[in-house]
């Protein structure tokens, strides 16, 4: 053929892309690309407006409460606590979702309680990630080393606990108080915050360790080595970026977990501290009355717990689904 | 800045490469895998290399001893690498690593690959030159649509903000030679830059690759399983067989008269298209597994020329010419 000039060269450059599987002409960014196949599940798209209603119920709970979370209202005359839906207090504080037994407003309790819940777990998620990223990271890069022996063996020991054990053991040991260390001052929340972050970054380190396994095969990895990378800067230039929507879908599947754990731990009494609105306490103080005709009592804070899980991971498997679609048929398999 | 420092060094080395006697070695659980066995070839400025041979000849592994990326097991056992009269296998970790990319910078076969997926076409440039240089994100993206321009993108404003999905396989191959030539290499070697693209494509990043060694003054080794490409775009040929060098030649001297029996079957599998032929000769026999080499010559077990001492004598690499080197017994005044 002739010389090529710029015209000729973008033809036959354009030929050839024919046959890949994306063409230039769709064009779209990467998150749109993300977004046109998460909308296709009709179910992580549920998943995701349920997600968005708690975070917004958590957020504006202090809007959206009728009444304030630790007041306890007289009982009527005649009646006691708890009081079931639509009565009203003897001041005439209305009952929306009913009170509990000492007065308080469920529903104003439950907002709150979602509002605690999803921080507590959004703020031992990040923590979590944190962690298993640098854990995973560094043991994938130097696979076979002495670091990622020592690291990998600690995450086997911790991964072979079951969740909520650890994390009892663990509140054991930091006791459940506030914490100086130094001049920090660790309140109740971040402390068990923390200790959910422990008991969930061996499984965030085991998956990175793997991704950045997978990655490191990849020639793109060697061809930064032959433009003179040195390994960290690798690691974290070319590698992490490639491991963001694989941890991404971890973090959400890992959500709906953490989410049971906070409340599993408050209903034990060893997470959340009363009077504080948590659903994990309410449920626990529930308990009494499963059997007593109080129906409103567990229901609300179950329902409330049931729908956050429900919806990360429904939101969870649809970005799987959509983050990835290869990693989804390997996991279905 | 790197212009005037790269114009003194020239004058001083026109001499670019000297490899010689390397050996490299892969100790794995089989047995010791001779990649690269004993080879002495050198590289000048401006000049063009082609190293030919069938795959597992130790083309790539000569390439990546140059680069200093010879991986657990495999290990360079002996020999020196001059580079401008440096010697490499005498250099740091990090030495190497500021010589990668900066001095000697290497494309890779496979530009579906090569790219990383999630990183845009100027991130994955402005990257190598952060290896290398201290410039500003400004100046970063000014060479970037330089580089672009050089390798004849079209857009390259444009390309920048592209992932590497949105590009077709031969602009993934320009943008992987435009970070090659990111921080002004002396030498550059191609691992087979074309094999998965078409022929057209494959035509004009050839022609691209010779526009840009003038005009950066390279010496470019060029790593190749395909006679056709090199009799094109190269100066001098290094034919490989099994870890060997077995022929060196000026590229015409190579067609016209090959001397080496490897060679001329080589060159006979070339389809021609003014003969017409039944049947395209080829052959016969596989190489041979590196881990236990024949004795004698690696190649007399498929050598239709083979004599009596060929299996049992290793044939010296000889000069027999101006610029030309063969490893046989026959042509050897032998």
């Amino acid at each position: 053929m002739g010389t090529p000039d710029a015209s000729t060269s973008e033809q036959s450059d354009l030929s050839t892309s024919v046959m890949a599987p994306t063409t230039e002409k769709k064009h779209r960014g990467l998150l749109q690309e993300i977004w046109h196949n998460f909308k296709k599940n009709r179910l992580s798209l549920a998943g995701g407006i349920i997600v968005m209603i708690a975070v917004a119920l958590a957020v504006f709970a202090p809007v959206l409460s009728p009444h304030d979370p630790v007041k306890q209202f007289r009982d009527p005359p005649g009646q006691h606590s708890p009081l079931p839906p639509l009565s009203r207090s003897e001041e005439g504080a209305l009952f929306l979702l009913g009170s509990d037994k000492f007065g308080r407003d469920i529903l104003s309790r439950a907002l709150y309680g979602c509002r605690t819940l999803l921080q507590l777990a959004t703020g031992s998620i990040t923590i979590a990630l944190a962690l298993g990223l640098l854990m995973g990271g560094v043991a994938g890069y130097r696979k076979g080393s002495w670091v990622d022996e020592l690291i990998m063996r600690v995450v086997d020991v911790m991964l072979s606990f079951p969740t909520l054990v650890l994390a009892i053991a663990l509140v054991g040991a930091f006791g459940i108080g506030k914490t100086d260390i130094g001049p920090i001052t660790l309140s109740n929340m971040y402390k068990i915050a923390i200790v959910i972050a422990i008991t969930y970054s061996p499984a965030f380190a085991r998956v990175m360790r793997g991704v950045v396994l997978q990655e490191m095969a990849e020639d793109y990895v060697d061809a930064a080595k032959m433009s003179g990378g040195a390994g960290w800067q690798i690691l974290t230039g070319e590698i992490f970026v490639n491991t963001i929507p694989p941890m991404i879908v971890q973090a959400s599947l890992n959500m709906a977990t953490t989410v049971l754990t906070s409340a599993s731990l408050s209903f034990l009494g060893l997470g959340l501290q009363p009077p504080r609105p948590s659903l994990g306490i309410m449920l626990n103080e529930a308990r009494d009355y499963l059997f007593g005709g109080a129906w409103w009592y567990p229901l609300v804070p179950g329902f409330f717990i049931l729908l956050i899980i429900l919806g990360f991971n429904l939101l969870g498997d649809g970005l799987r689904d959509s983050l990835d679609p290869r990693q989804a048929r390997r996991t279905q398999l | 800045m790197s212009r005037v420092f790269r114009w003194e060094s020239k004058v001083k080395y026109s001499r670019l490469l000297e490899i010689s006697d390397l050996v490299t070695r892969f100790h794995t659980e089989e047995g010791v895998v001779k990649a690269v066995d004993g080879n002495s070839m050198h590289l000048d400025a401006g000049e063009t290399l082609g190293i030919v041979g069938e795959s597992g000849c130790g083309k790539t592994v000569t390439a990546l001893s140059i680069m200093g990326l010879i991986e657990n097991p495999g290990r360079i056992e002996s020999g020196s690498i001059l580079f401008r009269g440096d010697e490499l296998l005498d250099k740091t970790p990090q030495e190497m690593q500021e010589i990668r990319g900066k001095e000697i910078a290497m494309v890779f076969q496979d530009p579906m690959n090569s790219l990383n997926p999630t990183l845009t076409v100027g991130d994955q440039i402005d990257r190598v030159l952060d290896f290398h240089t201290p410039l500003s994100r400004t100046e970063k993206r000014k060479r970037a649509i330089e580089l672009l321009r050089q390798v004849e993108m079209p857009e390259p404003e444009k390309r920048l903000d592209n992932y590497p999905h949105q590009l077709s396989g031969g602009m993934r191959q320009r943008v992987l030679i435009a970070m090659a030539l990111s921080c002004n290499p002396i030498v550059l070697i191609l691992d087979e830059p074309t094999t998965a693209l078409d022929v057209t494509i494959e035509a004009q990043i050839f022609e691209l690759v010779d526009k840009l060694k003038a005009q950066y003054d390279m010496g470019i080794i060029l790593i190749t399983h395909d006679l056709s490409v090199v009799a094109n775009s190269c100066d001098r040929v290094i034919v490989m067989y099994a870890g060997r060098i077995v022929e060196e030649a000026p590229v015409i001297d190579l067609y016209e008269d090959p001397l080496h029996p490897y060679t001329r079957g080589l060159l006979n599998s070339i389809p021609q298209l003014d003969k017409e032929e039944e049947r395209l000769p080829s052959i016969p026999g596989e190489v041979p597994e590196l881990i236990n080499l024949p004795e004698g010559c690696n190649f007399s077990p498929r050598c239709q020329e083979a004599k009596e001492r060929c299996p049992h004598d290793d044939p010296p690499l000889v000069k027999v010419g101006p610029g030309r080197r063969i490893a046989c017994w026959m042509d050897n005044g032998a």
